[in-house]
């Protein structure tokens, strides 16, 4: 009759057991017992559980003051013996303490890198009701609108409460303040709406009224210090490119918080309306974000449906479908991703793993010095629960003291860390003392259960005749946790290896472009028309190699055109094609090579209207063995393929080269490139920059190099490497602090044995292999794991990438070879000591 | 003079007028209905331990019972003192609350 559903939960009685002594808990548990039976008979097996644990927890503050009351006068004991174990084994307990203070420091980083990395945007008070809208169309996912889709989407709908739309100027704008002046890059365009949207904290200004008028702008914090450090900033007049005058209407903190909609300034998009108005009628334009807000208790999902064809009713591209991407949800989808989460989760899971194993192995292994202890305390009455609290107690005491020593390295390395992701954390997160403590209970208890329940298990009886031979009981499970720990630090040593191998492979493969000593510019707004004249002062000079532009920067850019059609292709196959438009001389500028036909060319009059090159991708989509000379029709206007460029990277590694189209833009670019000697770089510069103040006086000259811009564009992986290195040497500090404390533990053991060894004339050598050997197969043994599990996990990664390095045999023995040096080395150290020891010192004992 | 707290007074008479049917369960029950709010096992207990230890009651365990999963239970019962303790506590009443006492707290 004793079926599984009318007996009381296991936990329970395990709880119940812990807190009462037997009488009570026999009589606790029978009468628990028998109202449980009756619930789950008449109420079903479900509800009585849950009656069973709301009465538990009920009657636990009942329970604990009296159970404490008993234990009083023993925790002064326990504290006692545990203080002198410290005292006594000041080794053991330094390892113990600092192996887990290391690995609860890593575990509270990762927490406050994860948490902020959740952060992004949850400060908005909306934020679980904000969406962006975002534009499918057959050839590709587009993040911008056009501009009309937000006042229409919020008329029609009445599942949109609100809705804003979020731009950017095309160039960078000229900002001046009396005499001072600067190229502002951020500055954003906002419908009025944004600010009852999202939540940004206005330092002065009225966010209800700050764009009531249309040449109004409401700066950042920083920006407003940069314009006016002395100064009341509200009612000022800023000059937009010289003609523009905008007047300051409020002071946003933006820094405050994690937030993907970055901006170092706001005005209304009712200034853009007025300053370029067609662009912003037409349905056909995509180039605003837009934002809505959704009614309480409505559904993205239902809402896609209604509004997926709005752009397409409006007559805009009959392809595009709309759909909605909640705004929380954004930083991930463009700016981050969620599998670095798990990455970091999982190595924290790792090292506070090898330090909780390091802990349970010590306290195992010097099981024998407790034994007597043990053995005494059960004769003179304590029960098999009273070991396993002292000994839980114990390691509580001690995960806590680690956790204090964590949040003071902690606290000293946050700098540190904040360099190494990027990150600008602080340490007075509030998750970060409700993680501290139940990091403690949680190492505590995980660390200290084994130990506990292994101690308390010994027979007093045996104990105290000597019979127990300390130590060897748990000797098989203590290689397997060492076993476990290497296999874990050898795979943080693979991932490493393989992540520097991918960004050495990256960097390897080049860009297919000379992108050394280019010096690239970009024009600011209404300077573009001075690109020829600026271009005629450079050429020629000896301290300028060439000079040539594009309208879209490298190293990388995105630009799609669709609409070219040539023969043989399927006219209703809608491809879109990477697209940029060049100034002359862009191809031998850049060292590109021509593989086929020619270069554009000043003395074809016809290339500055109708011809293209194009790379070898696009050859290989053409499907034909030459192409030069081929008719493209973009938008029903002929043009003629002039020649093929090799294929050059303009896009980021992880995607495939894509086929790309190059067409001469006549009336001048706005990205310059300019290569200068690889000697003398200075006096170039120097150049470049007083024929611009000349040429294009009033426009601050601001440059960079384009190896920095690409070199920059590595940097996230980078901050990966790094992190996961430091974390993975951490690991295998933590793995060695461990095992050397094993190590010194078992010569110790052996000492008798290795005295009787060199009387009987063992040699030294002979020693230390016997000391070394057993370690040492439990690190082969590591490696048999890790090689298979490391091999896939970071195949798995790298096949995130189009262009990738493999994980080749050589990481994977490299990474066990380093271990295993690492390891013996921390070995050897106690062996040759106890090889090295006069016997006659170790055999005089007795 | 005996004093009992509050829940020990109230556990105990809950006792006698269970008369021999007095354990966990039954105890539960009783005091759950006569102070009109739900008891947990712990407030129980703990009275029930401070009574049997001031002797005025006993505990005796009785036979095992298959629906508490082979278990005994354990059953309370007034010792003579334990009687005697809830008679002088009707007394201290009917002194503390004198006629005048009732009738403005009516």
């Amino acid at each position: 009759m004793n079926t599984h559903n009318d007996t009381l939960p296991f936990l329970g009685k395990a709880i119940l057991w812990l807190f009462l002594n037997d009488d009570d808990y026999y009589q606790a548990i029978g009468d628990f017992e028998e109202e449980y039976r009756f619930k789950a008979e008449t109420k079903g097996p479900a509800k009585a559980k849950l009656w069973f644990w709301f009465l538990l927890f009920k009657s636990l503050p009942g329970f604990i003051p009296d159970h404490l009351y008993w234990r009083g006068v023993m925790i002064k004991n326990y504290m006692k013996i545990a203080l002198r174990n410290i005292k006594n084994q000041k080794g053991y307990s330094f390892i113990n303490i600092t192996g887990l203070a290391v690995g609860i420091a890593c575990c509270l980083f990762i927490t406050l890198w994860v948490l902020d990395e959740l952060s992004f945007d949850r400060f908005h008070k909306d934020v679980d009701n904000i969406s962006q809208v975002l534009v499918h169309t057959d050839v590709r996912n587009n993040s911008t609108t056009p501009a009309l889709l937000a006042a229409t989407l919020k008329e029609e709908f009445p599942d949109i409460e609100d809705a804003t739309r979020f731009h950017w100027f095309f160039q960078d704008a000229l900002l001046s303040y009396k005499n001072k002046s600067f190229y502002e890059r951020r500055i954003r365009l906002v419908d009025p709406s944004f600010f009852s949207m999202f939540s940004f904290p206005f330092l002065r200004g009225d966010p209800d009224t700050a764009f009531k008028q249309p040449y109004s702008i409401v700066l950042s914090k920083e920006a407003a210090e940069k314009y006016f450090p002395k100064e009341d900033p509200m009612g000022k007049v800023l000059t937009m490119n010289q003609e523009h005058e905008l007047t300051v209407t409020g002071v946003i903190d933006n820094k405050l918080n994690n937030s993907t909609l970055r901006f170092d300034m706001l005005m209304p998009m009712e200034f853009r309306v007025l300053t370029e108005g067609s662009w912003y009628t037409a349905w056909t334009n995509f180039f605003v974000y837009t934002f809505i807000k959704l009614q309480d208790n409505t559904s993205p999902e239902d809402l896609n449906v209604k509004i997926a064809d709005v752009i397409k009713k409006n007559g805009g591209r009959q392809d595009s479908v709309l759909a909605v991407l909640p705004f929380g949800e954004r930083y991930f989808f463009f700016y981050s991703e969620k599998m670095y989460i798990y990455v970091f989760l999982t190595v924290a899971a790792f090292i506070l793993m090898i330090a909780c194993f390091n802990f349970m192995n010590l306290s195992t292994a010097r099981s024998a010095k407790r034994a007597k202890e043990i053995g005494m305390r059960k004769i003179v009455g304590a029960f098999r629960k009273h070991i396993i609290y002292q000994f839980l107690g114990e390691s509580l005491f001690f995960s806590l003291t680690a956790v204090i020593l964590a949040l003071v390295l902690v606290a000293l390395l946050l700098p540190l860390f904040n360099t190494l992701t990027g990150k600008e954390i602080l340490l007075n997160h509030r998750f970060i003392l409700p993680a501290s403590i139940g990091l403690a209970l949680f190492t505590g208890l995980a660390a200290g259960s084994y130990p506990a329940l292994f101690l308390s298990s010994f027979q007093p009886v045996k104990v105290l005749k000597g019979k127990l031979k300390s130590g060897t009981k748990g000797s098989v499970l203590r290689k397997a946790l060492v076993a476990v720990q290497f296999t874990l630090s050898i795979l943080l040593i693979i991932g490493m290896f393989v992540v520097y191998r991918q960004i050495d492979y990256f960097q390897s493969i080049g860009t297919g472009y000379n992108k050394d000593h280019i010096v690239s510019i970009l024009m600011g707004r209404g300077s573009e028309k001075y690109f020829h004249a600026f271009k005629n002062e450079l050429q020629g000079d000896a301290r300028i190699l060439g000079v040539t532009g594009t309208a879209a920067a490298l190293p990388y850019f995105n630009w799609h055109q669709s609409g070219f059609q040539w023969e043989g292709k399927n006219p209703s196959k809608k491809i879109s094609l990477s697209y940029n438009a060049v100034d002359h001389d862009f191809v031998e500028t850049l060292k590109i090579r021509i593989i086929e036909g020619r270069s554009f060319s000043r003395e074809f009059a016809s290339d500055e209207s109708d011809s293209y090159l194009v790379n070898e991708e696009m050859v290989k989509l053409m499907g034909k063995e030459s192409v030069a000379g081929e008719t493209l029709i973009h938008m029903d206007s002929p043009g003629r393929i002039i020649g093929v460029v090799e294929n050059f990277h303009f896009q980021w590694y992880r995607n495939q080269i894509e086929p790309l189209i190059l067409q001469l833009l006549p009336k001048g670019v706005d990205n310059l490139l300019i290569r200068i000697p690889p000697e003398n770089v200075s006096s170039s510069i120097k150049f470049i920059k007083e024929t611009w103040q000349r040429i294009i006086p009033g426009y601050p000259f601001e440059y960079s190099f384009l190896d920095d811009d690409f070199g920059r564009s590595f940097r996230a992986i980078e901050r990966t490497g790094r992190v996961l290195n430091s974390f993975a040497v951490l690991a295998v500090i933590i793995s060695c602090l461990g095992l050397f404390g094993l190590a010194s533990f078992a010569a110790e053991e052996r000492t008798k044995e290795i005295g009787i060894r060199k009387v009987l004339g063992s040699s030294t050598s002979g020693i230390v292999m016997l000391l070394t050997k057993d370690f040492s197969k439990c690190i082969l043994f590591a490696t048999l794991i890790a090689w298979p599990v490391g091999y896939f996990v970071m195949n798995q990664w790298l096949s995130n990438f189009a262009y990738r390095t493999k994980v080749g045999f050589g990481i994977l023995i490299f990474s066990s070879m380093l271990a295993l040096i690492i390891a013996v080395l921390t070995i050897s150290y106690q062996s040759i000591k106890a090889a090295l020891a006069n016997p006659v010192d170790s055999l005089r004992y007795e | 003079m005996i004093l009992l707290s509050r829940s020990e007074e109230i556990v105990l008479l809950a006792i006698w007028k269970l008369k021999d049917n007095a354990y966990g369960v039954s105890i539960r029950e009783q005091v759950s209905k006569d102070t009109g709010h739900e008891w947990s096992f712990g407030a129980i207990y703990k009275p029930l331990k401070k009574l049997v230890h001031n002797s005025y009651v006993e505990k005796r365990s009785s036979e095992p019972y298959p629906e508490r999963g082979g278990r005994s239970k354990y059953m309370y019962s007034l010792t003579s003192s334990g009687k005697k303790a809830l008679k002088e506590i009707r007394k201290i009443y009917e002194a503390v609350w004198t006629e005048e006492c009732k009738l403005a707290f009516d």
